[in-house]
C-alpha cells in the first residue's frame, strides 16, 4: 500500500464512521444497544428461565455475543463493500481489496465501543482480568479478524454474481450463532452434535478469548492456534482468488 | 516523443446472458440448465498509441466502443486478447462527484472525492480553500450536500476535479452535463491542461470541441477503428459514419414521408457553419387525399429544448388538397443556431391544426458549429452594430 491507498482506506473508514457515529444522535447509542437488547433477552430466557450454571454467566454471554457481533459484521460488511462502492470502482481504478479491508474497519470501531461497555459488567462481577488474559482476548480478536476478512474477500466476489447472497449469509450466520457455543457452555454438548460444534472454528476462537480473560483458562489454546495458521492460509488464498477475480468483475456491476 | 499509451490488438468481448441469472436459487432450481450467452463483441483487434503530450480525440457512434476502450485504458475493464502499456498517472478528468455521498457535508466529500481523484490528504488540505472559494459554497462548508441544489453540487464537484493532476487526463463526454457556462469552464480548463502539455484522451460527440482541441482523432465504428489521423479528414467521415445517408422512408397510415436536410447546393448534409444555408425537403407519397394540410417542422435541441416549431400554416404556403407524389421544401438563410446536435421532427396536419395526421418524431439530425470564444445562449439573433 503506497501513500494514496492509505489515504483512501482512511477516507472510505472516515466516510463510514461519520455516517455512522456522527449523523445521527443515537448512532452511537445503537451500536451499544444492540449487543446489550440481544444480551438481555438471552440472558432472561436462558439463565432465569433455563437456568444454566455457568460461572459469571452475564459476562461469557456478553462477550460471545460481542464477538459474534463483530465477526458478523466483518463479513457482511466485507460482502456489501464492492458493491457499495461500484460507482467509484466504475470511473477510478484503485486497488480494489482496500474496500474490502476499508468496510471491516468500522466493525473493530464498534467492537471497541461495545467492549468499553463491557468492562462495566467486569466491575460488576468483581472480575479482573489477568494481563496475559487480555493479551489473549486480543490474540482471539485478531484471529476472528483475520477469518472475517479472509471470508470476505470470497463473499464480496460471490455477492456481485449472485445477489441472493445476502439472505444466504444471513441465514449461514443465524444458524452459526446457534453452533458456537455462545448462550451455553460447551460443556453441556454431548454426541453427534458435538462434532458439529467442535468443527466449528468460531467455537474454539470464542472460547479461547473468554476463557482467558473471564476465568484466567487457556483452554483451546492449540486447536486455536492451529486456525489462526489455517485463517492466515485462508486470508492468502482469499486475497489471491480476490485479486484474480476483481479483473473480471467490473462488468457484473 | 515516447509513447505514454501502446495498444495493441485489444479484444473486448462482452457475454450478455440471454435470461439473468444472477441468483444462487436459479443454480438451486435448474441446475444442469446451461445460461445462453450473446457474446458482443465491443472492441476488436484494436491498435493505436499516443504520444506524450498529444491530445487524442476519440469518436463514433453510441455503442462503438468508446467507453469500453476508456475503461480499458484506465485499467477498469480487463481485455480479453491484446496488452495494454499506459506510463504515468491516469487521471479520470472530469469525472465529477464521483463518491459524493450526500449524507457527509461539503468539507468531508472534498476529502472523500479529492482523494478518490488521486491527490493525497495533504494536497486536499492546501488546496480546500481555493476549492471552496471556486466553487462559491462559503459558508455551506458543514452543510449535508443533500441540501445542495444541483448546480451547487455540479460546481463543488467541478472545483475538486480541476485539482486532480495526473500525467494522462482521461474525459469522457464531459460536455453532456452542465450548462453553457459549465462548458465553457470546462474548455477553459482544456486549454489551460493543452497549454501545460499534458496528454490527453477526449471522448465527445461535440464535434466543435474535438475540432478545436484535438491533435489526432480516432473513429471508432463497431468496435474497430474506421479512420485515424487528421481531425478534418476523421470528423468529416464521422459525419458520413453518423449520419449514414440513405433515405430513411416513413411508412405511415396515410402514405409515405421521408424528410432531408439540403445544403446551399442542394446535397444532402449534416454539419453546418452555425450561419450557413439550409434547407429541409419534405417528400411525401399519399395514398389518400389530405384536404389543405399544414407541415410543421419542429427543431429540437439536444438537451430537448425546443428552438422552435415552424408551421407552414402561418405561411403563404398554401396547398389546397394534395395527394400522391410531391415534396415541398423550407429553406433557412442564416440558421444562427449555436454548436450542437440538433434533431428535426415532422408533423402534418389537416385542415386546422386539430387533426393530426403524421408525427415523426427526431427523424433527422444535425450538428453546428463555430469557432468562437465564449459562446453562450442558443442562437444569435440577427442585427447590426452601430455608431450613433
Amino acid at each position: 500500500m503506497n501513500k494514496n491507498d492509505r489515504d483512501l482506506l482512511l477516507e472510505f473508514v472516515k466516510t463510514d464512521f461519520t455516517l455512522r457515529y456522527n449523523n445521527s444522535v443515537l448512532g452511537f447509542l445503537w451500536v451499544v444497544l444492540k449487543p446489550l437488547l440481544m444480551f438481555t433477552v438471552m440472558y432472561i430466557v436462558f439463565s432465569l428461565f433455563l437456568g444454566t450454571s455457568v460461572k459469571y454467566y452475564a459476562l461469557y454471554l456478553l462477550l460471545g455475543i460481542m464477538l459474534y457481533n463483530f465477526f458478523n459484521e466483518v463479513t457482511v460488511n466485507g460482502m456489501n463493500s464492492l458493491l457499495q462502492k461500484k460507482d467509484i470502482m466504475l470511473k477510478v481504478n484503485f486497488k480494489r481489496y482496500i474496500a474490502v479491508i476499508g468496510s471491516s474497519v468500522i466493525a473493530l470501531i464498534n467492537l471497541f465501543f461495545n467492549l468499553i461497555v463491557s468492562v462495566v459488567f467486569f466491575i460488576f462481577n468483581r472480575v479482573l482480568p489477568s494481563f496475559e488474559g487480555i493479551l489473549f482476548f486480543l490474540l482471539g480478536i485478531i484471529i476472528l479478524y483475520i477469518l472475517g476478512i479472509a471470508i470476505s474477500f470470497f463473499i464480496s466476489i460471490f455477492y456481485v454474481k449472485f445477489r441472493d447472497l445476502q439472505h444466504i449469509w444471513e441465514i449461514v450466520m443465524f444458524v452459526l450463532f446457534y453452533l458456537t457455543p455462545i448462550v451455553y457452555p460447551i460443556s453441556l454438548v454431548h454426541g453427534k452434535f458435538a462434532l458439529i460444534i467442535d468443527a466449528n472454528p468460531l467455537t474454539h476462537i470464542l472460547n479461547f478469548a473468554r476463557q482467558s480473560i473471564i476465568y484466567g483458562k487457556y483452554l483451546s489454546v492449540y486447536s486455536t492456534m492451529i486456525i489462526f495458521v489455517l485463517s492466515i492460509t485462508l486470508f492468502i488464498l482469499g486475497f489471491y482468488f480476490f485479486e484474480r477475480s476483481i479483473k473480471k468483475i467490473a462488468e457484473d456491476f | 516523443m515516447e509513447n505514454v499509451i501502446e495498444v495493441k490488438n485489444i479484444t473486448k468481448e462482452f457475454r450478455l446472458p440471454m435470461e439473468k441469472r444472477s441468483q444462487l436459487k436459479d443454480y438451486f432450481v435448474h441446475p444442469f440448465k446451461r445460461t445462453k450467452y450473446r457474446e458482443f463483441r465491443a472492441l476488436s483487434n484494436i491498435s493505436f498509441s499516443v504520444k506524450k503530450g498529444e491530445f487524442l480525440g476519440i469518436i463514433g457512434r453510441n455503442g462503438s466502443g468508446k467507453s469500453t476502450l476508456l475503461k480499458i485504458i484506465a485499467g477498469i475493464y480487463l481485455q480479453d486478447k491484446g496488452k495494454i502499456n499506459v506510463k504515468g498517472k491516469i487521471v479520470p478528468f472530469l469525472e465529477l462527484g464521483v463518491g459524493f455521498n450526500m449524507e457527509l457535508t461539503a468539507k468531508d466529500n472534498i476529502f472523500l472525492n479529492g482523494v478518490i481523484l488521486g491527490l493525497s490528504r495533504e494536497e486536499v488540505k492546501k488546496k480546500y480553500k481555493e476549492i471552496i472559494e471556486f466553487s462559491e459554497l462559503q459558508g455551506f462548508e458543514e452543510t449535508q450536500l443533500k441540501n445542495f441544489s444541483s448546480g451547487m453540487q455540479v460546481r463543488l464537484a467541478f472545483s475538486i476535479a480541476i485539482q486532480a493532476h495526473g500525467d494522462i487526463y482521461i474525459l469522457d463526454e464531459v460536455l453532456a452535463v452542465g450548462d453553457l457556462g459549465f462548458q465553457q469552464k470546462c474548455f477553459d480548463m482544456f486549454r489551460k491542461l493543452k497549454s501545460q502539455g499534458k496528454t490527453i484522451i477526449f471522448v465527445s460527440h461535440s464535434m466543435g470541441a474535438i475540432e478545436e482541441f484535438c491533435d489526432r482523432v480516432i473513429l471508432l465504428d463497431k468496435g474497430n477503428i474506421r479512420k485515424e489521423g487528421n481531425v478534418l479528414n476523421v470528423v468529416k467521415n464521422y459525419s458520413e459514419v453518423f449520419f449514414s445517408k440513405t433515405e430513411n422512408t416513413f411508412l405511415e397510415k396515410d402514405g409515405e414521408f421521408s424528410l432531408k436536410i439540403l445544403g446551399k447546393d442542394g446535397k444532402d448534409k449534416n454539419i453546418f457553419d452555425f450561419n450557413e444555408e439550409l434547407s429541409i425537403k419534405i417528400i411525401y407519397n399519399l395514398k389518400k387525399e389530405i384536404i389543405s394540410p399544414f407541415f410543421e417542422i419542429i427543431i429540437t435541441r439536444e438537451d430537448g429544448i425546443i428552438i422552435s416549431a415552424i408551421n407552414s400554416k402561418y405561411s403563404n404556403l398554401s396547398l389546397g388538397s394534395i395527394k400522391g407524389k410531391g415534396a415541398i421544401s423550407f429553406s433557412v438563410n442564416n440558421l444562427n443556431l449555436y454548436p450542437s446536435e440538433y434533431s428535426i421532427s415532422l408533423v402534418v396536419y389537416s385542415k386546422d391544426l386539430n387533426e393530426q395526421i403524421v408525427l415523426l418524431e427526431k427523424i433527422r439530425n444535425f450538428k453546428t458549429f463555430l469557432s468562437r470564444d465564449n459562446i453562450k445562449g442558443i442562437l444569435e439573433i440577427e442585427g447590426e452594430w452601430s455608431s450613433i
